[in-house]
């Protein structure tokens, strides 16, 4: 199934590297801006498409806001003024995107949003995200299949990213519907809200797991917040393997090095995974093809796929965390 | 003419700042030539024109030894609160107001929020520090209670405070530009713009030269929520969005730093409107330039801090200095 | 007394071409208090620069001890036995006395190499050196805690500590109450008496005769006047200082105060600091108060001006009774206060000579709507008085005050009130810190302001000040008035025992 996915982009792909081969006197160059570079799955994602504009022999001008929305425009403008040929922007919303569209439409640059999809506008992008609802429910759905299997009774905890970031509303949305039909079994306890921020996300655990200290499902929107909820259920003497009495059932969302290496170790039972190499790869192809006035379908959707202890040696070859991850421990082994 | 040179002489030694600017533009010339390009100028206009609007409230402030941490939350707060009343979801109004009432609404906040910094700091004798971070950190809370962290559109009538123009200009331009001047006639040329000066220069003095130095105070913190509440309006106007997370803390770096490195002393009773636009232009010409080199984003906040850090270094020695003589 | 410890010999020093001293020579011999006196920028200060080493003499010669002494460093001179206790304290608040005594040097335990404090051999020698100058504090005191008396004293005593040969005072009672001033001289004299030459700076001619052996007179870098103390009297000295007669410092009054009660006070209290205070102002009066520090003139001038709070009384001003005093409505009653604390309260330092005289009187160079300043009239007048008070300047807007001398300095905080149109002045030793030149002409304006109507009440430590200048004085101690006096009743022994209270009349 997703195999199939895969195919046609292929071919395309394909033949964008045949038309970048056609004229080879003009450099393409396409401007990057990132809201943030705080977390490895962005860090991951610059890289990739560094990578691939690399391979199509494009040229990359990178820009990163640091969470200021305002900042963003500024360098959206200056990318203009510098005459790019095309923009790839991570927003930081869904909303303060839109002037940004408007600002390229009035250049007549195309541009790609990729992985945040802006909120209804006239303006012409394309978006490339992966399904967030779809992945968080499959996740959490396998949680929920593996709680049944125990036959206890559990308590949950969701740690909600946000909510100005509709990627984080999908998820919390994927969340609450896939435990609906467990409700018998599994009792919502907890919704910390954490702005996508570490600090936050600690303290509202830490909170939440002294009111209902017997919490033992929890799923995170991102598996940025992982190095927090480890701290503070570590704290509360309940960081266990999978099997180990007092485990906790634990799921997270984008597929990092952290999530991987959990997973090998048996802490951790599921992963949402984001398809960065697919996103990558789409947002460049598409502001490649619009560049050249072909007609781009204005969403892009990136299917991603749960990896779980049952599929880990199958999947992984796909999880861009795994993939940072074993070519840290390969580094380690040369040196 | 020789009084002219003089002048003009005296004009940059006191703003080395202007040295700074010239150069970097010439340094950056040659590499990105696009810099001096009509849409980079526009571009860098507009960043100018934003961030003057917040250098300037809180130089008002700065002057009168005070400063005003709190500006993002106020801010955010007004965007917020401004985009619900343009929505007509929010519980006060009921039904969508005009441009103008939304307007006034974020006015009236900035204002409310500084007469509260002024009294605290001018009647209950607290520091000045203390009181603008506390809001820095509730009034924000504030913004995202009232959202629940979503973000807010606006309406296309209300973009136009930021997109429309006049004879060609941005509207923002005119705005800034001529509260600029109003703020230069006040500071130099009215009562209350001496008396910021005076509570500055020594609070004891000016208390016992019968100066009504709550009223001053109050004043400052109030123009500079003022200010921060029409930085407010153009963000949000900007971006579409009343927004909770309108502006990073760090701009406060940006308009404290663009006045100090413009001769404003943050030992109070020291700073012109001119100097403070030319701070404003050279912070905002770091950030155009760095952007233009392509410049990773910590390459801009080290450079900018380094500056801002050695303005603040001169300060404090000129201030030594003076004081030792 | 016979044997000289330090001799000049004709010093000359210029600076930028224009010469400060010319050809200093005198003599401190050993045992011997030398006053040196004259006015801000007579050369005193180069003089002890060069004693001290900051500064190299252009020609001329010192001794000490017989044999050539030329310091090139302040630290070689310390070293050869020359001490300095200067008007500004060089003391760390937060440090203990004995911390303080010793912290260029403090006594190590062994090995020294570890840098280790003796603490027991800290406190001992600083027992020792307080005991010297009388300072009767544990060594482990802060010294933010001491008064400005005992700091001046371990200051005395940190000098001490080298086993000078000659130790220089420059102002050493600006800041201490008579009765601290009265120890602080009693310790001179032990000094004098252990065979050490003394070289005392001052402003305050009473304290020079009362203290010096001997006095030296400069003037515009000349000696004008060397001999015994007892061969010159007081006038004699201002004389020699400013070259002209004492009878002129005081200007004479050309119309007596007016009937007109300006300022009635009726039974004031406040408990702890004024006791029953009654007395009236009258219309172009000069009042003075005398008394000590702490004997609640100043207090009282701070209540008068709505500073400071009072639970019992009336005050009437104009004829008109007025409740809820502030400093605001105070300048708009007319009245004026030139405070002691010059710096923190009469100038804004920082700032120029126009923004500190344009102050008060802001508001009527500001148009009624928007208050939008008349900026020509307000310079103009600015400089009009600037002229009238004769001020010193470079530059009226650019330069900041606080690089004018303290004459100068207290001839803008006098023209800011003059400019605000105040007719009613509360002067608070109007003359501290500032030179008998300037003295002069701080007086001459005053009385002639007094004849023009203005009234005045002005406190004073300086009590030929009053009895020059006043036409009453009031004497107040522990915060009662114990004394009124006219001014051809005026009797100095009076009035002092008036002020030092029943002990001394007992």
């Amino acid at each position: 199934m997703l195999r199939n996915w895969h195919l046609p982009f292929v071919v395309v792909l394909g033949f964008g590297l045949l038309s970048g081969c056609s004229e080879p006197s003009e450099q393409l160059r396409v401007g990057v801006a990132f809201e943030t570079l705080q977390t490895e799955y962005w860090v991951a994602s610059i890289e990739a498409i560094e990578a691939e504009l690399r391979r199509r022999n494009i040229e990359m001008i990178e820009a990163v806001a640091d969470n200021d929305a305002n900042r963003q425009l500024d360098q959206i403008h200056i990318l203009i003024a510098r005459g790019v040929d095309g923009i790839i922007v991570s927003p930081k919303d869904s909303m303060t995107v839109i002037p940004m569209i408007k600002a390229a439409n009035r250049a007549d640059i195309p541009i790609v949003i990729y992985n945040r999809p802006p909120a209804d506008n006239d303006g012409k992008s394309v978006t490339v995200v992966a399904d967030n609802y779809k992945i968080a429910r499959a996740t959490v759905e396998y949680m929920a299949e593996c709680a049944v299997k125990t036959g206890r009774k559990y308590k949950a905890m969701i740690l909600i990213g946000d909510l100005g970031d509709i990627n984080a509303i999908g998820r919390r949305d994927g969340f609450d519907d896939a435990l609906r039909p467990y409700s018998d079994t599994i009792e919502v306890v907890a919704r910390v809200p954490t702005e996508w921020s570490q600090d936050k996300a600690l303290s509202g655990v830490t909170n939440a797991l002294q009111v209902n200290p017997d919490i033992n499902f929890i799923f995170a929107s991102t598996d940025f917040l992982f190095p927090p909820l480890i701290s503070a259920l570590r704290t509360a003497g309940k960081y266990k393997k999978i099997g180990e009495e007092g485990h906790v059932l634990l799921g997270g969302f984008d597929g990092d090095p952290l999530a991987y290496s959990m997973l090998v170790e048996g802490y951790l039972d599921a992963d949402g995974v984001q398809d960065v190499y697919f996103d990558s790869a789409a947002s460049v192809d598409a502001v490649v093809r619009m560049h050249q006035n072909q007609i781009v379908e204005s969403i892009i959707r990136d299917p991603g796929f749960v990896i779980h202890q049952d599929n880990l040696e199958e999947k992984a070859g796909q999880m861009w965390g795994a993939q940072i991850a074993r070519s840290k421990d390969l580094t380690r082994l040369q040196l | 003419m020789r009084g002219n040179i003089g002048h003009i002489q005296l004009f940059l030694r006191d703003y080395p700042v202007l040295w700074l600017s010239l150069g970097l533009v010439l340094l950056v010339v040659p590499i990105r030539p696009e810099i001096l390009s009509p849409l980079n100028l526009e571009t860098l206009v507009l960043a100018v024109a934003l961030l003057l609007v917040l250098s300037l409230g809180q130089s008002f402030v700065l002057i009168t030894a005070g400063i005003d941490l709190s500006l993002p939350a106020v801010m955010s707060l007004a965007s917020v609160v401004g985009a619900s009343c343009l929505a007509g979801d929010s519980g006060l109004t009921g039904t969508p107001v005009s441009v103008f009432t939304a307007i006034l609404a974020m006015l009236l906040i900035g204002l409310a929020i500084g007469f509260l910094h002024g009294f605290s700091v001018a009647y209950l004798r607290m520091p000045a520090f203390l009181v603008t971070l506390a809001s820095l950190l509730w009034v924000g809370g504030v913004a995202v209670w009232y959202t629940e962290s979503k973000r807010i559109p606006v309406t296309e009538e209300f973009i136009q405070v930021w997109y429309g123009r006049l004879l060609g200009i941005p509207l923002p331009v005119w705005t800034v530009a001529i509260l600029a001047v109003l703020a230069h006639l006040l500071l130099s040329n009215t009562v209350m713009g001496k008396r910021l000066y005076a509570v500055g220069h020594g609070l004891q003095t000016s208390l016992v030269s019968g100066v009504p130095i709550g009223r001053t105070i109050v004043f400052a913190y109030m123009a500079s929520g003022l200010c921060a509440s029409i930085a407010a309006v153009f963000y949000t106007a900007r971006l579409h969005t009343g927004s909770p997370e309108l502006v990073e803390n760090e701009v406060l770096l940006d308009c404290i730093g663009a006045a100090v490195i413009g001769g404003t002393s943050l030992f109070g009773g020291k700073g012109k409107v001119i100097g403070i636009v030319m701070g404003v232009v050279f912070i905002a010409l770091v950030g155009n330039c760095l952007n233009m080199l392509g410049l990773r984003y910590w390459h801009v906040i080290m450079v900018k801090g380094g500056v801002i850090l050695l303005a603040a270094v001169l300060d404090t020695f000129q201030t030594r200095w003076s004081g030792a003589e | 007394m016979t044997q000289p410890v330090l001799e000049f010999g004709h010093i000359d020093k210029s600076f930028f071409g224009a010469k400060v001293l010319k050809n200093i020579s005198f003599v401190v011999p050993s045992g011997t208090i030398v006053g040196l006196v004259g006015e801000n920028g007579a050369g005193k200060s180069t003089l002890m620069n060069i004693l001290s080493g900051i500064l190299p003499a252009d020609a001329g010669w010192m001794k000490l001890n017989g044999i050539s002494f030329a310091p090139h460093r302040p630290s070689e001179s310390a070293l050869a036995g020359i001490a300095h206790v200067h008007q500004e304290l060089n003391l760390f608040p937060n440090l203990s006395a004995a911390e303080n005594l010793f912290i260029a040097d403090f006594p190590k335990q062994r090995p020294e190499s570890l840098s280790l404090i003796d603490r027991g051999s800290l406190q001992s020698r600083a027992t020792e050196l307080l005991k010297q100058v009388n300072l009767d504090v544990d060594p482990g005191t802060l010294v933010e805690k001491l008064s400005p008396g005992q700091k001046q004293l371990l200051e005395i005593a940190k000098a001490l500590k080298g086993d000078p040969l000659v130790v220089a005072f420059d102002e050493p009672t600006t800041s201490l109450t008579q009765p601290e001033a009265d120890q602080l001289f009693i310790i001179i004299r032990q000094l004098k008496e252990q065979g050490i030459g003394v070289i005392y700076i001052s402003h305050n001619l009473g304290d020079v005769m009362r203290l010096c052996d001997q006095v030296v007179v400069l003037r515009d870098g000349e000696i004008q006047g060397a001999g015994d103390s007892e061969n010159f009297t007081i006038p004699d000295l201002i004389q020699l200082m400013v070259g002209r007669e004492l009878e002129t410092l005081f200007p004479e009054r050309r119309n007596a105060p007016q009937d007109e009660a300006v300022i009635q006070m009726h039974s004031l209290s406040q408990p702890g600091v004024v006791h029953d205070v009654t007395f009236t102002l009258r219309r172009g009066e000069i009042l003075g108060i005398s008394g000590l520090m702490g004997s609640g003139r100043t207090e009282l001038a701070r209540i008068l001006f709505g500073l400071d709070s009072y639970n019992q009384g009336q005050i009437l001003v104009e004829g008109e009774v007025v409740s809820a005093l502030a400093p605001r409505k105070c300048v708009d009653l007319g009245m004026a206060f030139l405070t002691e604390d010059r710096k923190l309260e009469g100038l804004l330092p920082s700032a120029g000579i126009v923004e500190n005289m344009t102050l008060v009187g802001l508001e009527r160079f500001g148009s009624r709507f928007l208050g939008v300043l008349k900026r020509a009239t307000l310079k103009d007048k600015v400089e009009e008085v600037v002229r009238e008070l004769s001020v010193d300047y470079r530059n009226i807007e650019l330069q900041s005050v606080q690089t004018l001398s303290g004459g100068n300095q207290q001839k803008v905080v006098l023209g800011k009130w003059l400019l605000g149109g105040s007719r009613i002045l509360l002067l608070d030793e109007p003359t501290r810190g500032v030179d008998v030149g300037a003295r002069y002409e701080i007086y001459e304006k005053l009385v002639e302001l007094a004849d023009e109507g203005v009234s005045m009440i002005v406190i004073s430590s300086d009590l030929e000040e009053l009895v020059g200048l006043c036409d009453r004085i009031l004497v107040m101690s522990r915060g009662e008035i114990r004394a009124s006096v006219d001014r051809q009743d005026f009797d100095r022994k009076e009035m002092l025992q008036a002020a030092f209270g029943e002990e001394r009349l007992t």
